[in-house]
């Protein structure tokens, strides 16, 4: 068999038309997927990501046994007793510069356990910024517990902070929005309710928020019984696009896939975020298709972290793909993860640490 | 040497309704479905108690008895049981004590056989405990079940799929003149010979390249690569799950046609194997350009959800499941319906029957499994799988029908 056109397309060209949308009769998961009108999203300046936190678990094994411990990763995360001295959360900071030199910040995911989003909030000046409301919106990527279930940090410093949500959320989260939700097995608590907008994404259309700013939201089952994923696309003028992810369960290719076939003018240039990929240092064979496929796509950038696994990253980075380094910024926070110290270099864009794009 | 002069049990039971066709179907299949969701939340569903559905874990678990039903059924004429035994037990007793017995001996495979003897003293990817002792980058509590579990997945596949191919193929050749005991004990060592064979060239390169760093002097680069697009097994997985539909349905629906037709023994075994294999290979590239035409999108190197080609091939499997569920059903519940007109004629009506049930299958499967079943709604989940329902409702239809004799609406005739 040979080479499928998806990858040809985009080797060849760079662009998206690569018009392997085929027609058909479709039921309801193809409409997430498939090729709708290309859209125009506009363009901005620049994309500055502060990664305020990517450990979203300090030890791999400790929490797979509690994933284990609950019957595996078919269990609802709402059912599971989570280590709290383990776990920490996933949150970005993205500064985004119009071609007319406005600014907007965005705040991608909330983080997960209370104490150390406090910490990170406060370490980064994210606390302030959320006081003093200069954060334009609040994106929920998803519903996993280390991306919203440190919601309470975000509302208790901006109750109406406007926020975007797939709309595929359980009642448990949105319980949690309403400020009425508690789990005393997995420890997730929040009283303070949600005042501001809220927009709700599905995944026939693609929110825009700024010029060259636009929210996706893929409808695709994920383990721990959780459901959609939203990313951020930025068309960035003369450079091309970078998507920003809280773990990518839609899966970095077909992310990007979607938007050769949809986004008007795409130009893949970088990504950033966790991209599920070898989440807990595990590795399957299909990890290394991955890194094939991702050779032929002609990325300029990957600032990746969280749930990439950084034996992934460094085995990407070793075939050759674009994989930007982090600092040693990650070493002055209290409490350090068990893997990846001891790699052979930082490949992962770790917490304190910022990429501009 | 003795002449094979007795007959298997399978080949001589006879059963009749009690009740009159179709009710009697609809009823044992009404059944069957409310004792398979009893059995589901019980044993399997992430909303119950014993959570076997991690998938892996539940998935190895319903395989090895799925082998283990076929190693008794089709193989050892169900020894330890006699044919005395077998026509004159209540039912009840009958089914309960063959089917304990085969859970039990699955049970045994899996977590004696595989986790504390062939994974403590030789292949340690196949016991999960094993693999968590030795640690090591990546071997912890989920994953090490997980991937000892997919080992297992794919070896007692391979098992089931070269026992029946032989069974159907050759039957107790060359063996048939040697005692009952040596010629079954020969053809299970026969199924077993093949399928480590073909464990070795289509999925051991799999397990040696799912570790960091790739063990790449344990096996070579999965080599199938270029017509997989992908370097997982799932490839293999995909096209000798609907070979060995096709075996089911050779049986079941087809009463031993086409390959019967042939009276050579030997040709018979060749025409087989090689009729069954390509099937296979053409059902899983075909179902890939269904699948492109139904998602909207075609699976690529690299990509994720219902575009990636590891899942495209597994989900050959899963549809290859549903289908043989419904032709069970059809089987075992309906007496074969249609049993007049021309054998070609009936064939081809129970096959599409069996082609339709299964897709309805399917569709119940995904439309009201996140209800019944406590799974994601969606389709293409990361490492979820709807061939652990499909095994244990396979196994169950073919213990109420075999085992149980139809009960309570059909009655054991010998």
């Amino acid at each position: 068999m040979k080479r499928r056109s998806f990858l040809k397309g985009l080797t060849a060209t760079g662009v998206a038309a690569v018009g392997m949308a085929g027609p058909g009769i479709g039921p309801w998961v193809r409409k997430g997927m498939a090729a709708v009108k290309q859209e125009n999203i506009g363009e901005c300046k620049s994309v500055k990501i502060t990664c305020v936190s990517e450990t979203s678990w300090f030890d791999s094994p400790r929490m797979l046994q509690d994933i284990k411990d609950a019957g595996g990763a078919m269990v609802c995360m709402y059912d599971i007793a989570w280590t709290q001295e383990n776990i920490g959360g996933y949150l970005a900071l993205i500064e985004v510069e119009q071609l007319d030199g406005t600014k907007h910040t965005i705040q991608m995911d909330t983080g997960w356990e209370q104490g150390w989003t406090d910490y990170v909030m406060q370490k980064s000046g994210l606390d302030k910024l959320l006081q003093d409301k200069k954060v334009d919106v609040l994106v929920i990527s998803h519903e996993h517990e280390d991306h919203y279930w440190g919601l309470k940090s975000t509302l208790k410093r901006y109750p109406n902070i406007p926020m975007v949500i797939p709309n595929t959320f359980y009642p448990e989260g949105k319980a949690m929005l309403k400020g009425k939700y508690k789990n005393d097995k997995s420890k997730v608590y929040n009283d303070v309710p949600h005042t501001g907008q809220l927009t709700e994404v599905s995944g026939d259309k693609i929110l825009k928020l700024y010029p060259g700013v636009a929210v996706k939201m893929f409808d695709i089952p994920i383990m721990l019984r959780t459901r959609g994923e939203e990313c951020l696309f930025f068309n960035i003028k003369d450079k091309g696009v970078v998507s920003v992810t809280g773990c990518c369960h839609m899966g970095l290719l077909t992310m990007l896939n979607w938007a050769a076939r949809n986004v008007e003018g795409y130009k893949p240039y970088g990504c950033y975020g966790g991209l599920h990929i070898a989440a807990f240092e595990n590795w399957d064979p299909k990890f290394d298709d991955i890194i094939a496929g991702a050779k032929r796509i002609g990325l300029q950038k990957m600032g990746c972290n969280h749930c990439t696994g950084w034996i992934w990253a460094q085995k990407a980075k070793d075939m050759g793909l674009p994989i930007v380094l982090g600092s040693q910024k990650y070493k002055e926070f209290k409490k350090l993860p068990t893997t990846g110290p001891g790699a052979k270099e930082n490949v992962f864009l770790r917490n304190g640490d910022a990429i501009v794009l | 040497m003795p002449e094979m002069t007795e007959a298997n049990w399978m080949e001589i039971r006879k059963v009749k309704n009690v009740v009159p066709q179709p009710i009697s179907g609809i009823i044992n299949l009404a059944i069957i479905l409310v004792i398979s969701q009893i059995i589901w939340y019980v044993f399997f569903s992430p909303n119950g108690y014993v959570r076997l559905y991690t998938p892996n874990l539940g998935l190895a678990l319903v395989i090895t008895i799925l082998m283990v039903i076929h190693w008794g059924m089709d193989v050892f004429d169900f020894w330890p049981f006699n044919h005395r035994f077998l026509g004159h037990t209540n039912a009840i007793v009958k089914g309960l004590s063959l089917l304990i017995l085969y859970v039990l001996i699955g049970v045994f495979v899996m977590f004696v056989v595989y986790n504390n003897f062939i994974g403590r003293f030789g292949a340690i990817f196949f016991s999960g405990p094993q693999l968590l002792s030795s640690g090591g980058l990546g071997q912890y509590a989920q994953t090490a079940r997980e991937n000892a579990s997919y080992a297992q997945i794919m070896m007692n596949t391979c098992i089931i799929f070269f026992t029946i191919l032989w069974v159907t193929s050759f039957s107790y050749a060359p063996w048939e003149r040697c005692s009952k005991f040596v010629r079954e004990f020969s053809v299970w060592l026969m199924g077993m010979f093949l399928a480590i064979v073909a464990f070795t060239f289509l999925f051991y390169p799999h397990i040696a390249y799912q570790f960091y760093p790739a063990q790449m002097f344990m096996a070579v680069s999965p080599w199938w690569k270029e017509w997989a697009m992908t370097l997982s097994s799932l490839f293999h997985f995909g096209w000798i799950v609907p070979s060995l539909v096709l075996l089911y349905f050779t049986t079941m629906l087809w009463e031993g046609r086409p390959f019967s037709a042939i009276k050579n023994t030997w040709w018979r075994g060749v025409v087989t194997i090689i009729s069954v294999v390509v099937a296979g290979i053409l059902t899983m590239f075909i179902s890939n350009h269904i699948m492109d035409w139904y998602f909207g999108t075609e699976a690529f190197e690299g990509g994720t959800v219902t575009e990636q080609p590891a899942w495209r091939w597994q989900h050959v499997a899963e549809m290859a499941m549903f289908v043989a569920a419904a032709g069970a059903v059809l089987r075992y519940y309906f007496d074969n319906w249609p049993t007049r007109s021309s054998l070609a004629l009936r064939a081809i009506i129970r096959t599409i029957i069996a082609i339709a049930g299964g897709l309805f299958l399917s569709w119940l499967y995904y439309t009201v499994g996140p209800q019944f079943l406590g799974t994601v709604p969606g389709i293409g989940q990361e490492g979820d799988t709807s061939l652990c329902w499909t095994v244990m409702l396979l196994n169950l239809i073919i213990a109420h029908g075999v085992f149980f004799d139809g009960f309570p609406v059909k009655k054991r005739e010998v």
